[in-house]
């Protein structure tokens, strides 16, 4: 439990850092970009998930895009991902020939 | 010396409004900026002279200023006067001193000076002012041999003139890619650093194959062995190892020595499977005593 409370950072802690709201991060929990951890008072959000969710205050506060365009344009950002795996494979795959 | 037109930047001439310059603003973060672009450097770039842009034209104090200076500085004439006129500086017509103080500054760095900024012209952003952006992402590359990650050890490399030291699990794959975070790019405003990516490279210099955990080989057997069984000594990655040869072995059967193949990754003291090949060598240049003995054989085989 010590172990996983490093990993932890506290939805307070981060939307002070931040300067955003807490509304805006319990909205992208809602659209499913997100999962919040409940452990007794706090609300609790993984390390691993910092990069992700810190890419999403980003495209809110730099472009002002709600909770639900994140949501879309993380959908498109995960497909551009995997076409261009599937692109540099094919690219290398030609080369070998 | 580049001159930085901001107006060009934001795809704007001069007389555009407070609110062309909010929507071009808008228009051209949103397609620059680096989470929709990710992995794309030029885009990144883009993405901070359209904020620099924006930082300059959407104050209307700095927008005075650059146009006022900003849009004249080249013109020396102009400048000359203009000095002249405020007596500022140093009487005697040195014209040479304005231009030459200038012309060696990297002209961003001059509108830091301009507008006051000191280190990150991020800082003093209005608007969408102090947004904290995590820096660039890195890439690079180790390449290693097979017998380098047979087991943990740790490895020097040099990233942008800096030096990191990491660890590599044993049995770390070719073309993995593995973040150290934080070993990125400088983070802007007080923004994180961005992430480090390494890619192994792992070239092959055993003779085994290798497939994800577990090696392949091959290994001579002679006839006889082969035929009588016995026992011999296979060379594995790490040591050798004695094994039976059932009598009647079958050149090109496999016999699989286990946990004798490659260190499985992140789970110490756990090996894939050896699968060796045995390839029966077939006599050559008998003797003539040999070749007699050859025939006799035949001839009970047959009879």
């Amino acid at each position: 439990m010590d172990r996983n409370r490093n990993e932890l950072i506290t939805l307070r802690s981060f939307c002070h850092f931040h300067e955003i709201e807490v509304s805006f991060v319990i909205q992208v929990q809602e659209e499913g970009l997100l999962e919040l951890l409940q452990i007794e008072e706090e609300t609790f959000i993984r390390e691993e998930e910092l990069s992700k969710l810190e890419r999403m205050v980003r495209l809110y506060k730099q472009l002002r895009i709600n909770a639900e365009g994140i949501g879309a344009i993380m959908q498109l950002l995960e497909k551009i991902e995997a076409l261009e795996v599937e692109n540099e494979m094919l690219k290398k795959k030609l080369s070998d020939k | 010396m580049d001159f930085i037109d901001y107006y060009k930047i934001l795809e704007l001439d001069k007389k555009a409004s407070e609110s062309d310059i909010k929507k071009a603003y808008r228009r051209l973060a949103r397609k620059y900026h680096p989470d929709l672009n990710p992995r794309d450097k030029s885009a990144e770039d883009k993405f901070k002279q359209v904020n620099e842009a924006n930082e300059v034209l959407s104050d209307p104090e700095k927008r005075k200023k650059y146009d006022r200076y900003g849009k004249d500085w080249r013109h020396a004439d102009a400048f000359e006067k203009e000095q002249s006129q405020r007596k500022t500086y140093a009487s005697g017509g040195e014209q040479r001193a304005y231009s030459g103080h200038y012309t060696e500054e990297d002209f961003s760095e001059f509108f830091n000076s301009m507008f006051g900024g000191q280190g990150s012209r991020f800082s003093k952003a209005g608007g969408s002012a102090g947004v904290k952006y995590k820096g660039a992402d890195y890439k690079a590359e180790l390449h290693l041999n097979l017998t380098d990650i047979l087991e943990t050890k740790k490895h020097t490399l040099t990233v942008n003139e800096k030096q990191i030291r990491i660890t590599v699990p044993a049995g770390i794959s070719d073309e993995q890619t593995i973040k150290i975070r934080g070993y990125g790019g400088e983070g802007i405003n007080g923004g994180p650093n961005g992430d480090l990516y390494i890619t192994f490279k792992i070239s092959n210099d055993t003779d085994f194959v290798r497939d994800g955990d577990h090696l392949y080989g091959k290994f001579d057997v002679d006839l006889f062995t082969a035929v009588l069984g016995g026992e011999v000594i296979i060379p594995t990655l790490k040591s050798k190892v004695k094994v039976k040869i059932k009598p009647g072995t079958q050149s090109g059967s496999t016999i699989r020595l286990k946990e004798k193949g490659f260190p499985k990754y992140k789970m110490e003291n756990q090996f894939g499977d050896l699968y060796v090949e045995l390839q029966v060598k077939i006599p050559e240049n008998l003797t003539e005593s040999q070749k007699e003995l050859f025939y006799k054989l035949k001839e009970i085989s047959h009879g």
